[in-house]
């Protein structure tokens, strides 16, 4: 699926967090979105799902404009894993996954069988199939983390929204999440905090700024000591691995 | 699925013991029967020619038929529909502590009513004007809170809590000043009576209307689980999964004003089944409001009825306000589950 969009501006009262920004996510792309804290990459990803109306500017998924889908429509075509939220409720793992099946649901249908095993094996993919009949407010948040994706590859969608997913995360699940969202074959925007993370699995690296598109491109386009000084600050090292990938070091100034 | 069977066969044990229930708080009360008396008294009534309320019934006949049956059945529905809303209301406002009263609506109800008691509006609405005019002040209320919500922006749960927080206020005070004005002792004591909820007026031509409002309710709430539990995980979390929550939400509100606004016009206030019934279903059963909702239906409608009984036969010869008994069984059952561990009611 591709997604286009076309001058996205927000603002919150007076203070604008987004300024034009005009974006083209081409199918089965791993577009990842750093940029300081505050910087708008959540404020975009939430007008991408949804929950946000942009102030102005157009959104077309596959050519098709935004508020001209439903949102069962756009809930069957993209998957989201935002970022931590607590629910007040006790659902076990499995129930909170199957609720990924909902798009595909009627009100009065009941799971089946498949929605089970599509559950089922989405949990298995985030290696937490024995959780299942679990509480879901009894698990850690990396836990949590995990059956959110686990509920968005129920959703079977060609296209998948995280807003910094490796947040809980301890460094193997960092890197087995981003592996499995790698795997999916498909059209993935990824708001990411870690830029060694962003190096290894993005196939195109946008970087914001007070709601600007600083620049982007591959990762070894924008990782780049000048680039990370500009956005955040901060003086690194880039260093190019021998087998191209690379490696980003902070300096302590 | 051996889960779901699990659940039809307690859900048949349930309403057996519904119906064991309703059997006792028949036989019970200041005269006893036994139950091939209430048997034979029953039946009597199928093969008699008199019409249940002819004066030409025996004294057994009137106690078994126009007092006790009525009540328990109206205790039965008007327990499941405390309870349903209660879910409703927790999912509504995505708070585990919220009741069925939470928006305010005990003080509208209570500010018809004094209103009603005190200085006679609403007579032209018949026997029961109380009633109705509590009836009227629930529903004013529901549409009030509905309304503050609506200002300035999407409602949303916070906004309806403290919404219904401060028409409460306005209404409570309202009912004070009234209760000040009018300084009537007797009005004063009627509506401490009121507020403590009764069933000893059901009447069989109220029944037949309440129980359709009440059971039709319960049914579109069922119909409406998958919604509900979106409604759990919040308003983004449910667009992400292909649901707008916002007209559902003031849909629900307004269905679930009306089951409490006829449960207040039948029996007056009575508190604490509907918080604690669906927190008891979801320690046994969890949150699923598939089964969740038929579950609390039941458990309301069994705590209701026995808590009738009780009443009837806990002090001789008189009867015990229905909402004393209920505080006095609920609030240690509720401080129970609040120590129990396992529990958290998901506030962790």
């Amino acid at each position: 699926m591709n997604i286009q969009t076309n001058n996205i501006q927000v603002a919150f009262g007076s203070k604008a967090i987004l300024h034009d920004i005009s974006l083209d996510i081409r199918d089965k792309e791993f577009v990842g979105i750093i940029g300081p804290n505050g910087s708008g990459k959540s404020t975009f990803l939430k007008c991408l799902y949804r929950v946000l109306q942009p102030n102005g500017g157009k959104i077309f998924f596959d050519g098709t404009e935004l508020s001209d889908l439903s949102h069962r429509d756009t809930a069957l075509k993209m998957a989201v894993v935002a970022q931590h939220s607590t629910v007040n409720f006790d659902f076990s793992v499995l129930e909170m996954v199957l609720m990924g099946r909902s798009p595909y649901k009627g009100l009065l249908d009941r799971d089946q069988i498949d929605d089970y095993e599509i559950a089922r094996h989405a949990l298995a993919q985030v290696g937490l199939s024995d959780f299942e009949s679990r509480n879901f407010n009894t698990l850690s948040g990396g836990e949590q983390q995990r059956v959110i994706l686990a509920r968005a590859l129920a959703q079977r969608t060609e296209c998948l929204v995280l807003d910094e997913p490796t947040n809980h995360l301890d460094i193997k699940y960092q890197l087995e999440l981003m592996t499995i969202v790698k795997r999916l074959d498909a059209t993935v925007v990824s708001a990411i905090h870690d830029l060694n993370l962003a190096a290894i699995y993005c196939d195109r690296i946008i970087a914001l700024k007070d709601g600007h598109i600083v620049c982007s491109g591959t990762p070894q386009d924008v990782l780049s000591s000048d680039t990370i000084r500009h956005i955040y600050g901060v003086s690194a090292m880039v260093q190019t691995l021998p087998d191209g990938r690379l490696n980003i070091i902070y300096n302590m100034e | 699925m051996l889960k779901r069977i699990g659940y039809t066969a307690g859900g048949f044990v349930l309403i057996g013991v519904l119906a064991v229930a309703i059997l006792w708080g028949l036989s019970v009360g200041t005269v006893q029967f036994s139950l091939s008396q209430i048997f034979n008294i029953v039946m009597d009534q199928f093969s008699s020619p008199l019409a249940i309320d002819d004066p030409l019934n025996g004294p057994e006949q009137t106690i078994i038929w126009l007092l006790r049956m009525p009540r328990l059945l109206m205790a039965a529905i008007i327990g499941a529909g405390l309870a349903v809303s209660g879910v409703i209301m927790q999912a509504i406002v995505k708070n585990p502590l919220a009741d069925p009263y939470i928006l305010g609506i005990s003080s509208g109800a209570s500010l018809g009513a004094t209103v009603a008691i005190l200085f006679g509006i609403g007579v032209m609405f018949g026997e029961n004007f109380v009633g109705v005019m509590a009836f009227i002040g629930a529903m004013a209320i529901s549409f009030g809170v509905l309304f503050i919500s609506n200002l300035g922006g999407r409602p949303n749960s916070v906004k309806l809590i403290l919404g219904g927080l401060a028409l409460s206020a306005v209404c409570s005070s309202f009912s004070s000043f009234v209760v000040y004005l009018a300084d009537d002792k007797e009005g004063i004591q009627t509506i401490t009576y009121w507020l403590m909820g009764s069933f000893a007026g059901a009447k069989w031509d109220m029944l037949p209307f309440i129980a359709v409002v009440v059971l039709v309710s319960i049914v579109f709430f069922w119909s409406q689980s998958r919604i509900l539990n979106m409604m759990l995980l919040g308003d983004e979390v449910a667009i992400t999964l292909g649901r707008d929550l916002h007209t559902y939400r003031q849909v629900y509100l307004i269905i679930s004003s009306l089951i409490i606004g006829f449960v207040v016009y039948a029996a007056g206030m009575i508190g604490f089944v509907g918080l604690l019934i669906p927190h008891l279903v979801r320690m046994t059963i969890g949150t699923n409001h598939w089964t969740l909702i038929p579950f609390s239906a039941l458990g309301g409608s069994i705590f209701l009825v026995i808590a009738d009984g009780l009443c009837r036969c806990i002090i001789p010869h008189a009867e015990l306000p229905i909402g004393i008994l209920i505080s006095l069984i609920g609030a240690p059952t509720f401080v129970y589950m609040l120590v129990r561990k396992n529990y958290g009611f998901g506030g962790e």
